[in-house]
């Protein structure tokens, strides 16, 4: 285990240090002269060149590289020039907007993949099961903004029964006091019900448009892996201690068919990533992505890199940590590892041959 | 035996298996008897449909497979008339089932002390204590040395017959009428296969537990079995007790099942007897005799090849149109 873990952190730091080559690379790499970018067409060429200066410009590609390197993990993520404020400070403005859509729209596609896969295995080859595979299809073909227009102009301009693409919360609302950044949380927190409602229902739309996609993702792979399973001898005994065909689905086959789909969790939250910067934008949601979408509208490159190494970051934090996760989830790789260490010798193997002995 | 209370009764029963054309039927109209804490064997090759003949029995049998005909009877349930919910209540209860491969048959993630409380949980309204109680005592019996530790572990953690007197533990903890055992030796090694199967032998006996024991394995049927059945290609061709249908076999399979068994005075430098050629999938719809492409005897007789032969007799009874004859069988000895 912590050979596994030792390597799994070496595979995440180095994909991280590569990230931070093909971020710092785009930015070398596209045409133009930044510091012009910033002062404009017109600066005086003095102007520029101090600019220059102060951006580190004139230093060797080498040393850049270090000081970009060097200033992010301190923290330091640039200046946006389009926002007037440090990168950081945009981020951490935009960022629990983000986390709150990503998290609750992963929550709903997980639990929704969940049921629709026990659906479709319980009842296989039928029409729960067709209609389940359909939905899959449905949402894998579905382009996420689109899903996003069509919920608007449906459920919002026509029928009027869910807010328009107005952010978190209805405007004249005060949002409530941060505490974690999630308004749900915050207002709950607040006591103010009336936030809580409000956001709510301003979730709702961007939430089933992010989940939709995810939720075709993962309700394909879940029914595979039960279909595996299912058909695993235990499954069987456990039925004929008793268990109906649902139980047995429910208890014996869909934990152990979850243990596999655990580290996909990891690749989805990439997915979840680019999914949210086109569902911000049309539901005008206030988070990361929309800033992203900004920021190259204004070639603003400093916000555009921080996303990219932020989102590196992230996917490969995640990815780690469910991997880790696994390790522990599952006893067969818990015991190969911790347990005959904590206990050399003792209980596990030798019990074992005791008893097989006898 | 014929005094004993009769526990389960199976009349005509038949399942197929659906394939890509014509569906195949694996059990053909097969009647079985079982009285109290009596042991009956099934025995015959891979293929001649033992494993569908116990799925069925309990309900159990997956699509492709499914029960086209007959009637189970346990006690004065008709299992064959249940739905799976019913069933479910049956399961476990007052007939189990011991799966052939104890490395697949335990759930990975669940210590095994749950997987053996489920059916408690399942089926009684014991105390937590009287359940904890009732495990441990039965382990002791299964001879585990220390029933505390071996709940708390993962199948994982256990060796094959561990995992396979687990699986007994399982079966028998609900004390059901009836177990049916599917070759719970054969993934074992030839030791250890003794052991189960003398766990099995004590606990079915200490709670005058009926089983069905299927295997392809004569010898250990013999040895362990009051009454046999021989099955092949889906029908059972021979039936009787025991010690007859071992020490005086009326049908050439049977024969040749006993044949294929090396024993300890088999002449080793001789190639070990086989039964010719396989079970093809004409055979079964032919109109004859099932065994007869691979029959020594009856090969080419035209009886075998126009009538099918019925399982005719009394306790002891066989199908087919030429039996060996006791005296033929005496002296081949």
């Amino acid at each position: 285990m912590i050979r596994f873990t030792v390597q799994r952190m070496l595979g995440a730091a180095l994909t991280i240090v590569a990230a931070t080559f093909v971020a710092f690379a785009l930015l070398r790499l596209t045409p133009g002269d930044p510091a012009r970018m910033i002062l404009g067409r017109f600066a005086p060429e003095e102007a520029v060149d101090a600019q220059r200066t102060r951006m580190r410009l004139d230093d060797s590609i080498a040393e850049q590289y270090w000081a970009y390197v060097a200033d992010f993990f301190r923290g330091d993520w640039g200046f946006s020039y389009s926002k007037g404020q440090p990168v950081r400070e945009a981020f951490s403005a935009r960022l629990p907007a983000t986390i709150e859509l990503g998290l609750l729209a992963m929550a709903v596609a997980v639990i929704a993949a969940v049921v629709g896969a026990v659906i479709a295995v319980r009842f296989q080859g039928r029409w729960p099961d067709l209609l389940v595979r359909i939905s899959s299809y449905l949402g894998i073909g579905t382009a996420p903004f689109w899903l996003g227009i069509v919920l608007l102009v449906v459920l919002s301009d026509r029928l009027g029964l869910l807010p328009g693409p107005e952010g978190r919360l209805t405007p004249w609302l005060d949002p409530p006091p941060r505490v974690t950044g999630s308004y749900l949380i915050d207002s709950v927190l607040a006591g103010d019900f009336v936030a809580f409602g409000d956001a709510l229902t301003h979730l709702i739309l961007p939430t089933l448009t992010l989940a939709l996609g995810l939720y075709a993702f993962l309700v394909r792979i879940f029914r595979a892996q039960l279909l595996e399973v299912v058909r695993e001898p235990y499954v069987l005994v456990a039925r004929s201690k008793g268990a109906t065909r649902g139980r047995a689905l429910r208890r014996d086959a869909l934990p152990n068919s979850m243990l596999g789909a655990v580290t996909l969790v990891g690749t989805v939250v990439g997915e979840v990533l680019i999914f949210t910067v086109l569902a911000e934008k049309v539901f005008a949601w206030p988070g990361v992505g929309l800033l992203v979408t900004e920021a190259i509208v204004n070639q603003d490159f400093a916000i555009v890199q921080t996303f990219i190494l932020f989102s590196v970051v992230s996917t490969v934090a995640i990815s780690l940590v469910v991997d880790l996760l696994y390790g522990m989830l599952d006893p067969r790789v818990r015991a190969a590892s911790w347990k005959r260490r904590a206990r050399p010798g003792s209980t596990t193997m030798s019990a074992a041959i005791e008893e097989s002995v006898r | 035996m014929s005094c004993a209370q009769m526990v389960l009764e199976v009349v005509g029963l038949r399942a197929e298996f659906a394939g890509a054309g014509a569906a195949t039927t694996v059990v053909n109209d097969v009647d079985l008897v079982l009285h109290q804490a009596e042991r009956l064997g099934i025995v015959g090759e891979s293929g001649s449909g033992k494993t569908a003949l116990a799925l069925s029995i309990l309900g159990l049998l997956d699509p492709p497979g499914r029960v086209t005909g007959g009637r189970v009877e346990l006690g004065d349930v008709a299992l064959s008339e249940l739905d799976d919910r019913s069933l479910a209540r049956v399961r476990g209860s007052r007939i189990s089932y011991i799966h052939q491969d104890p490395l697949t048959a335990l759930n990975p993630v669940r210590k095994v002390g749950r997987q053996i409380r489920d059916v408690l949980d399942r089926h009684t309204g014991l105390t937590r204590e009287e359940k904890r109680r009732r495990i441990r005592d039965l382990l002791l019996e299964l001879g585990f040395s220390d029933p505390v530790g071996i709940e708390s572990r993962y199948p994982h953690e256990l060796s094959g017959g561990m995992r396979q007197r687990i699986a007994i533990a399982m079966a028998v903890v609900a004390r059901p009428d009836v177990i049916v055992a599917d070759e719970p030796t054969t993934a074992l090694d030839v030791r250890t296969q003794a052991e189960v199967l003398a766990m099995l032998d004590r606990v079915a006996e200490h709670h005058r537990t009926a089983t069905v024991l299927i295997s392809h394995n004569i010898d250990v049927v013999g040895s362990f079995c009051d009454t046999i059945a021989v099955m092949y290609a889906g029908r059972i061709v021979e039936s009787g007790p025991a010690a007859e249908v071992i020490s005086a076999p009326r049908h050439p399979y049977t024969r040749a099942l006993l044949d294929a068994v090396p024993s300890l005075t088999t002449d080793r430098s001789q190639p070990l007897r086989e039964i010719g050629s396989a079970l093809r999938s004409e055979d079964r719809t032919a109109a004859g005799c099932t065994f007869r492409a691979r029959c020594p005897v009856g090969r080419d007789r035209p009886d075998c090849r126009e009538h099918r032969p019925h399982l005719d007799g009394g306790s002891h009874a066989w199908a087919c149109h030429h039996p060996l004859s006791i005296l033929a069988e005496r002296t081949a000895r």
